[in-house]
This record gives structure tokens, sequence and C-alpha cells, in this order.
């Protein structure tokens, strides 16, 4: 079920970013259908661009509020650290979502529900910094030199930085024990105020991995580093079989040593200088993922799916 | 103490169970903290917006109605005027289908599918511009108040009894659910005998989660000062008001610190008793039952 992006010779002239290569593990709670996987994800591959939500599952209409949110800032990412320019954006995702739900003809028991909540996620987004031209010939950065990237984060969403399988960051939460029932989210009213997201700046090297995980399973993955008795082979996650991991997911339910929450997983790597080219999408186009029923029929952002 | 973790939400995989048991005494017809408001007329406005509620926080914006996270249950129980009196005690929610009547205990999708009736009233709030207005809305009802002339005494110990027999084989089918939480709701002393055994021999039922939760509301007629949630008998003069304490569960820490947060307050050691409660501390106690188990009004997450 995960999305392998086809791999070619590279041939575009967007020589001028590293390649990524993206893959995406999903996993609906148990007891849920696999349309009630509340997570979403959005990638472009060719921007640099990606962004990982987790729908709250208490709250009401959040596949809406879920892809309003990843939509949004794949079609124009914005720093989410300036409040100046994340309120405006939120106000305008707000009045879309309930222009979307159509409340005057929701039942009662529905507007019931919207009258004292809303929607709510976590979200984490994640750019590559624009690529520095050399000062003197004018000529745009080697595509596999290291790159900068930023990435911003309200609530627990978490970003592994794995280099020689090695785990060398984790953002924005640190400790297992970090994790709570009440992150910051952005909420589909303004019923709290907004969070201001944090922000983390790194450098991206050929070969290294990025992780990007919702919170039960980055939990699970943290106890796992936290307790050094098997250093994890993070390099697996590139090829390990979705339908394989979703059995490891649910043996961890099982044991109690993960809570019954969706999980994704997005592996994002950079590839070598040696390597083939990856190309998920055309250039300029980005995958959105909020509907795991059609993972194979992405739709633009901005667009509808056919 | 009550045993156990209080540690599971209210999901579909693990639904929660909240059983309401109402005493149908004919005393329930005098007013309730000296107002004319008759006490049965009150629990039933309380009963009926309590499962509006909890169907509406099991919505979740899908167009196959509310979720199932919770079963839910309401007993009634009295008895009739022969002598010597026989218990009556039994489900009395109902639907205009027909599809509820006599099952003690219905999940939120079928109470959602059959109401007796969907009521239009009138809810006052703020416009745009501050000003107050009046606003339509639907006000579902599964439960009417009984005819006077059907209700007796108050056969307490045989409905706790009852009860136990509807929650224990639904803990053996969820054993990894909350426990379920039962909330009985009386104005006097049990006709039928002592109900403390009663009381203890429901409050070993359980799951793998903890004890079952039995949390008692004595409504008064008269302004006599309440206790809310007491933490010692020692706080108590009343005889009754001891029994009702003995018979009620600890809240446990979990329950205790989301009660506190939704404005409830609640000292650590608190049981879930109310004694000679009004309107406002009876509906406080019926929402007991949501914040046991764990299913927040504002979307946090997970």
């Amino acid at each position: 079920m995960a999305r392998e992006p086809k791999k070619s010779r590279k041939s575009s002239t967007r020589s001028d970013r590293p390649e990524l290569v993206v893959r995406a593990l999903w996993a609906h709670k148990q007891g849920n259908t696999e349309s009630q996987w509340e997570d979403g994800f959005a990638v472009d591959v060719q921007s640099g661009v990606l962004a990982v939500a987790d729908g709250a599952s208490d709250g009401v209409f959040t596949k809406v509020w879920v892809e309003l949110l990843l939509k949004s800032f794949i079609a124009a990412p914005l720093a989410l650290d300036d409040m100046q320019v994340v309120e405006p954006w939120l106000f305008e995702r707000r009045q879309k979502w309930f222009a979307t739900i159509d409340y005057p003809n929701l039942r009662w028991s529905l507007r019931k529900r919207v009258d004292t909540s809303c929607a709510a996620a976590t979200f984490l987004a994640f750019r590559l910094d624009e690529p520095e031209a050399s000062p003197k010939s004018k000529e745009p950065a080697a595509p596999h030199k290291p790159s900068g990237w930023t990435a911003w984060a309200v609530g627990d969403v978490c970003l592994f930085h794995v280099r020689d399988n090695r785990l060398i960051t984790t953002f924005p939460i640190e400790r297992s024990s970090e994790f709570s029932y009440t992150p910051s989210v952005y909420q589909s009213k303004a019923l709290l105020p907004t969070p201001k997201a944090q922000v983390l700046k790194g450098e991206l090297r050929p070969g290294d991995l990025l992780l990007f995980a919702t919170d039960a399973l980055a939990n699970q993955m943290m106890v796992t580093t936290e307790s050094g008795d098997d250093a994890p082979d993070w390099d697996r996650l590139l090829a390990v079989d979705q339908d394989a991991w979703r059995q490891e997911i649910e043996f961890l339910r099982e044991r109690g040593e993960m809570v019954n929450d969706d999980c994704t997983l997005l592996i994002v790597r950079q590839v070598p200088a040696d390597s083939e080219v990856a190309v998920a999408s055309e250039p300029g186009a980005a995958e959105l993922h909020v509907d795991p029923s059609r993972p194979e029929n992405p739709a633009p952002p901005g667009g509808t799916r056919p | 103490m009550s045993k156990g973790k209080y540690e599971k939400s209210a999901e579909r995989a693990n639904p929660a169970c909240i059983v309401f048991l109402l005493d149908q005494s004919y005393s329930m017809n005098d007013g309730i903290s000296g107002t004319p408001k008759p006490k049965i007329e009150v629990l039933e406005a309380g009963i009926n917006r309590f499962i509006a509620d909890l169907i509406s926080l099991c919505e979740k914006g899908e167009e196959e109605g509310p979720r199932h996270y919770f079963d839910v249950g309401v007993i009634g129980y009295t008895t009739d005027r022969s002598d010597p009196p026989i218990s009556i005690v039994g489900p009395v929610l109902r639907g205009e289908k027909e599809t509820l009547t006599g099952r003690d205990l219905l999940s939120v999708p079928e109470l959602f599918n059959d109401t007796l009736a969907l009521e239009d009233r009138e809810r006052t709030e703020y416009d745009d511009t501050g000003g107050l207005i009046k606003v339509k809305v639907k006000f579902p009802v599964w439960y009417r108040k009984p005819d006077p002339s059907s209700m007796g005494g108050t056969a307490m110990c045989r409905a706790i009894e009852y009860v136990k027999a509807v929650v224990e084989p639904w803990c053996a089918l969820h054993s990894r659910s909350f426990p379920p939480v039962v909330i009985h709701l009386s104005d006097g002393e049990a006709t039928d005998g002592d109900p403390e055994a009663a009381a203890a021999a429901l409050k070993h039922v359980s799951t793998d989660d903890g004890e079952l939760l039995f949390f008692n509301c004595h409504i008064s007629e008269s302004q006599a000062q309440s206790v809310v949630f007491p933490s010692s008998e020692l706080m108590l003069t009343d005889e009754r008001a001891k029994v009702l304490f003995r018979m009620s569960s600890e809240l446990p820490e979990s329950v205790r610190s989301r009660a506190e947060v939704k404005g409830i307050s609640c000292a650590p050691g608190a049981r879930g008793m109310v004694f000679n409660a009004d309107a406002a501390q009876m509906i406080q106690l019926i929402q007991m039952g949501t914040v046991g188990a764990q299913v927040p009004t504002l979307p946090q997450h997970r």
C-alpha cells in the first residue's frame, strides 16, 4: 500500500535542489475502518516541501480540516512561527472549513457537536531551504550537496533525523516522557489561542533519512531508542513492506507497547550522489493523502480528485 | 478505594458503558429543593439532555451517523401498590419505532436512530453584535416520566441487583473497556432492605481497567444543606448520607482530575455522591458519566 515513487534517470533542468525519495506508511486505529484514518500528509518532492497532520480523534469534521491545512500549506508554504502570517491563514482556513461542512443542513446531533466543538490537528511542516547559487559562477548549487532545511511543529508529530543509520535529532519532542494528552493543535474554530509553531533548522546530507511520525508511533520509536537495548535499524524502513509494518504495529498494540491510534510514517531520503534519482510526481505537482481509500489517486494542491 | 487504572478511552473497539438507575417512586412527584418543579421532571429533562449530549459527542461528521463509543442503559424502579408490594424494575427508554423497548443496554447509534420525539425548543444565545437572540434547536426525547398512578415504593435493593445482572455480561464481553459507570438517582431510602450489601456486590464487577464505578445522588425536596463529593464519612452527620457514602465509589484519580478540568470540584479521596442535591448538583452528577469515560468536549488529541 505504500506509495513508491518511481525511479528514473534525472532529466529535469531543476538540478538546484537535493533529490528526495519519499515513502509513506500508515495504519488506521484499531476498531476504525481505513477511511476513518484521520492523519494526513502532503508532499511536493520537486519543491522539497511536505507536511504531516494528525487529526484529533475527538474532533468533528476532522478530515476536512486536515485536508484544508495540508493542501493550503503545500500550495503556499508559510513560516508557521510568524503569527502575523499564521493568524490570517488560519482565519481563512476556518471560514472554508465552516463552509465545507454545510452547517445549515446538518442533522441535530452534528449541529450540536459543531456548536460546542470543532476539528483540531497537530501539524508538522518541512521545507528545504532555497539553494544558494555560487557567487562566482552564478551556477546553481550541485544537487547532491548538503542542503539546509526548516521544520515547524505545532503539537507532537515528530521529525527524526538519521545519518549513517544513527539518530541525530528528534523534533519537537526530544524524550518519550514529553508526550501528553494535550499537545498544541490548530483548531477549526478559535476556541483556544493559536499556538506558535516551534522551529528547527538543520542540514540534509546525501544519504540522510528524515522520518516524520505521528505521535503514537513517534512515542514508541523514542521509547525503543531510549531503552538502548537494540539500536533501531532505521534504514530498514526504506524497504519494509506496508503489510509487514502494519503487523508490527498491531503486535505492539496488542502487547500494550503502543497506544491504539492512527499511525503515519513518512520516510524521506536524500538520494546519494551516485544513485538514480527518484521523481515522485511531475515538477510542481504534489502528492496529498488524506483519503487512504484512494491512495493511488492523489490530488494536486487546491484541486479535487478526478 | 476503587481498584483499577481507569485509563481506557471510550472507543469503538472498546466502548464504555453508562447506566442510570432511576427512582420512580411516588415521592419523586414532589418539588425539588423547595421549588414546585417535580423531581421526576428535572430527572426526565436531565436524562434526555444527557443522552443527546452523548450522541453528539460521538459525532465525527460522518454520513453513517454517530459512532458506537457508548452503551447506555436507563433502568427505572419502583413497586406496585399491593401488600406486600412487588418490585417493578426494568429499562425505560423508548423510541417511536419501538426498537428500544425492553432492552437494558442500547448503543449510541441505536439511540440516535429511534427517538420518541424530536421536539422544537428555543435557546437564547448571543448574535454577532452581542445581542441576545432566540435560536430554535431540536430536543430529542427517549424518556418520559411515568404516570403517577404507576409510581409506588422504592425497590432500591432489587434495582441494584438488576443492574449487576445487566453489567456483568457486558464486562465479560468488554474486558478491555473502561469499567461501567452506574449513576443512581433517588430521593429516598430503600423500602426493600439494606442497599449497602447490594452496592458492595455491584462495585466488585470489573473490567481489566478497573472496578465498576457506582455514583449516588440523593435528590432533595427541601433546601437543606447539600453534601457534594465528600471525601470522609466524618464530614457527614445524617445517617442516610453515611449510607450513601459507603455505597458510593471513590473517584479514581484519573476521573477526579478530569472532573476538575470540567469545572467539577472534588477533593482527593472524594466519593461519587451528592446528598440533598438541587437540580444543578444532580445534573453535575449525571455529567460524571462521561467524565469517567474520557470524552473531552473540546478536541485535544488521540
